[in-house]
């Protein structure tokens, strides 16, 4: 570990190759004696900086930086209709939007979901977002919790978006593979189930507007979180869904298990995204819906997520079949399609 | 928790305020330090107001266990500089129409830690010539290790030795003065 520790030094100095800088953030996850050393270093690193003459800078520059800032601030109205709305508030449900709209959601229920796990994720994969020294703190942070998890995030079009960081203690850290572009911003939201689709009847909270590509938010009372591209200033609700992660339970001890929707629930739509998880050892899965033909799907760290269309009107029954260890194993969830009814 | 950590809370919160204050408390030494890195007025006054906006943008990148809030932001700044020294692929000369030490020079203010210099001027007098010299041009100039084996024309190991060495002999020093 020496190799590492000779390295602590131009760590703080900035100017380490980024695989050298993994390094070093990985053995100061771990080392407390590191940490002390790299606290003393930036001590050093801090005289260093206020040994040179200071220089005031002209006027200009905090202008710049105050009308920069009042461009991104949110409307005041739109914070207190967040704000106004703590928790999860039901409307009469609303017609669905475009079916380019819906299926656009719908694909990126079905493709952009869950890979949990650590293997999915490279620490050189994190690196190359770290433009700054505070997303390169941000994303070390997260990286030192001992039970973080990341998940990869895949959009639309099945293109990769970058990924999260699921901190245990209920923070998020989505680290996106670009910035969402000029007058645009990356929207982060949370709801209460991981069912959520454009058009539901419940609408989501709003946490986070960010026009970085790495940021953080809270995670506590949600059961996922969903990502948008909106303007600059956010948007109410989301008006051109990427992603979703479910912030959901570890892999299961049962080989297969339907986790969402609910036994028995109401739906206002004719489809329904189904997620869930199995045992190890499981790679893909198929599904049917009421004994129709059987589609197959695939499985990432576990995890499932599908999307059911065409469901009739009243009780469907959706059957997920997996093979496991050479055994056929089943979990059926029963809903109810009601067109004109209420989300349960 | 120093004033600044305390500022960095108050911005985690929400409060813009508290930019305001961090700015006024160390936008003169972030300067400082770009303008040395860059010898670019027009461009350490785009580092100086990346750093501030990227601070209000995303306050919570500081951890007070991994060193001081005002080490947080300096940092901030100097991979800005870095980033763009990088970008450039070519090391600064000094450039002749600048001189931060020039009292002629409209900057306005002069140093607000006079002391501070003093002090860092005599722990780095206690350090081996090589040393001093590995280290100004690692600090001020913004040379890689690797840059600085090339230059120096030393083992790279040695290199990172005595840089390592030589910061925390200036720890040392600074803690006890």
């Amino acid at each position: 570990m020496n190799r590492v520790r000779d390295n602590l030094a131009e760590y703080v100095l900035g100017t380490l190759e980024p695989s050298e800088r993994d390094e070093v953030e990985v053995h100061l996850a771990r080392s407390e004696d590191a940490r002390a050393e790299v606290r003393r270093l930036r001590e050093s690193f801090v005289a260093l900086t206020e040994s040179l003459p200071s220089v005031a800078p002209r006027a200009e520059v905090w202008s710049n930086i105050q009308a920069q800032l009042a461009t991104e601030r949110l409307p005041t109205d739109s914070e207190q209709a967040f704000d106004a709305h703590p928790s999860v508030t039901v409307f009469r449900p609303r017609t669905w939007p475009s079916r380019a709209s819906q299926l656009s959601w719908q694909l990126a229920a079905c493709f952009c979901l869950i890979a949990v796990g650590s293997l999915f994720w490279g620490f050189q994969n994190y690196r190359a977002y770290q433009e700054t020294a505070g997303e390169a703190l941000l994303v070390a942070a997260f990286l030192a919790e001992p039970q973080v998890q990341k998940v990869t995030l895949q959009g639309p079009d099945n293109q990769g978006l970058g990924g999260v960081l699921l901190e245990p203690k209920g923070r998020a850290l989505f680290v996106l593979n670009q910035a969402p572009g000029w007058g645009r911003a990356y929207q982060a939201w949370g709801h209460t189930s991981d069912d959520w689709e454009p058009g539901s009847s419940e609408q989501l909270i709003s946490l986070e507007v960010s026009q970085d590509p790495v940021f953080a938010v809270a995670t506590q009372e949600f059961a996922a979180l969903y990502l948008s591209l909106e303007p600059a200033q956010g948007s109410p609700q989301p008006t051109q869904p990427l992603s979703r992660i479910s912030l959901g339970e570890p892999a299961p001890t049962t080989p297969l298990e339907i986790t969402s929707p609910t036994e028995g629930a109401n739906l206002a739509s004719d489809s329904v995204i189904v997620s869930g998880s199995v045992g190890d050892g499981v790679t893909d899965l198929s599904y049917t819906l009421n004994g129709g033909t059987p589609i197959r799907t695939s499985v990432a760290a576990n995890r499932f997520t599908f999307t059911v269309t065409g469901l009739q009107k009243g009780a469907n029954t959706i059957e997920v079949t997996a093979a496991v260890d050479d055994q056929q194993v089943t979990d059926t969830v029963t809903v109810t399609f009601t067109s004109s009814g209420t989300n349960d | 928790m120093d004033a600044e950590a305390v500022l960095l809370e108050r911005l985690q919160k929400g409060d813009e305020g508290a930019l305001a204050e961090l700015y006024e408390s160390l936008s003169s030494n972030v300067y400082a330090l770009a303008l040395q890195l860059l010898r670019s007025r027009e461009e350490a006054e785009e580092v100086l107001q990346d750093t501030f906006l990227k601070l209000y943008r995303n306050p919570h990148g500081f951890r007070a266990e991994r060193g001081s809030a005002r080490a947080f932001v300096y940092t901030v700044a100097r991979n800005a500089c870095l980033s763009r020294l990088r970008a450039k692929r070519a090391r600064p000369h000094k450039a002749d129409d600048l001189d931060v030490h020039d009292p002629d020079a409209s900057f306005g203010a002069t140093s607000a830690h006079p002391s501070m210099s003093v002090e860092v001027r005599q722990a780095l007098a206690q350090l081996e010539p090589v040393d001093q010299q590995l280290l100004g041009e690692a600090f001020f100039s913004g040379y890689s290790h690797g840059e600085l084996a090339a230059r120096f024309d030393m083992p790279l190991g040695t290199v990172k030795s005595r840089v390592r060495r030589a910061l925390l002999s200036l720890q040392q020093f600074l803690e006890k003065a």
